[in-house]
């Protein structure tokens, strides 16, 4: 198993890991608690995960795997508080928003070790299809919830 | 001649606003850090929060 790099606190509100080719990832996480707000009992502890890449985002479709192994790292460290919550969305600025899930599709396909339940959802925003995620801890005690409010978001404005 | 007609249905989610506002608010903060600013200069228009122990 490859060893993920060394995560450190950028500043007081984001973290930074450098990879062997001296890029470097920052991730910040931004509280979304009030998305869950139609669903009292979970709404709290819902964050938003970013990566972010000066350099721009080139290296994450290399094959520096040890990036996908910190990545899941992250969440692990993320998921030690069970009851907390990460959505993702994908950036769809330049059309490459498709190769970014697939890589952070196979990163979780590869490295969780089970302990996070991961459903992928489509929300159409207008015209805009935005691709995003839910990752949620086995042991969650709302899971269920969770992903049904989840969903819910996802689906059709006036569907039941 | 039939002349047809594609009608492209768009809908919106029930959350599409808020995830909308969630990527908004990524590339707003993505653009931000491009032009060498800080995260810092921010730390009040958005709630960023960090939930991870590095220690």
């Amino acid at each position: 198993m490859l060893n993920p790099y060394p995560l450190t606190e950028a500043d007081d509100l984001s973290y930074l890991f450098t990879t062997g080719q001296q890029i470097e990832y920052h991730i910040f996480f931004l509280d979304y608690s009030y998305m869950f707000a139609d669903y009292p009992r979970i709404a709290g502890n819902i964050y938003s995960f970013n990566i972010y890449v000066p350099e721009g985002d080139n290296n994450i479709a290399s094959f520096d795997e040890r990036i996908g192994v910190t990545i899941v790292e992250v969440f692990k460290t993320f998921f030690k508080r069970i009851e907390n919550v990460a959505v993702y969305v994908c950036d769809n600025a330049d059309e490459r928003h498709m190769a970014r899930k697939r890589k952070f599709d196979f990163w979780f396909w590869k490295y969780n070790d089970g302990s996070i339940v991961k459903e992928d959802g489509i929300a159409m925003a207008g015209n805009m299809e935005i691709i995003n995620s839910l990752l949620v801890h086995t042991n969650n005690p709302h899971l269920s919830e969770l992903i049904f409010a989840f969903k819910d978001l996802n689906s059709k404005a006036g569907d039941k | 001649m039939e002349k047809r007609q594609t009608i492209k249905k768009i809908f919106n989610s029930k959350g599409g606003a808020i995830f909308k506002k969630m990527l908004d608010d990524k590339k707003a903060i993505e653009q931000h850090l491009k032009k060498g600013r800080k995260l810092s200069d921010l730390k009040n228009k958005y709630k960023f929060v960090k939930p991870l122990s590095t220690n």
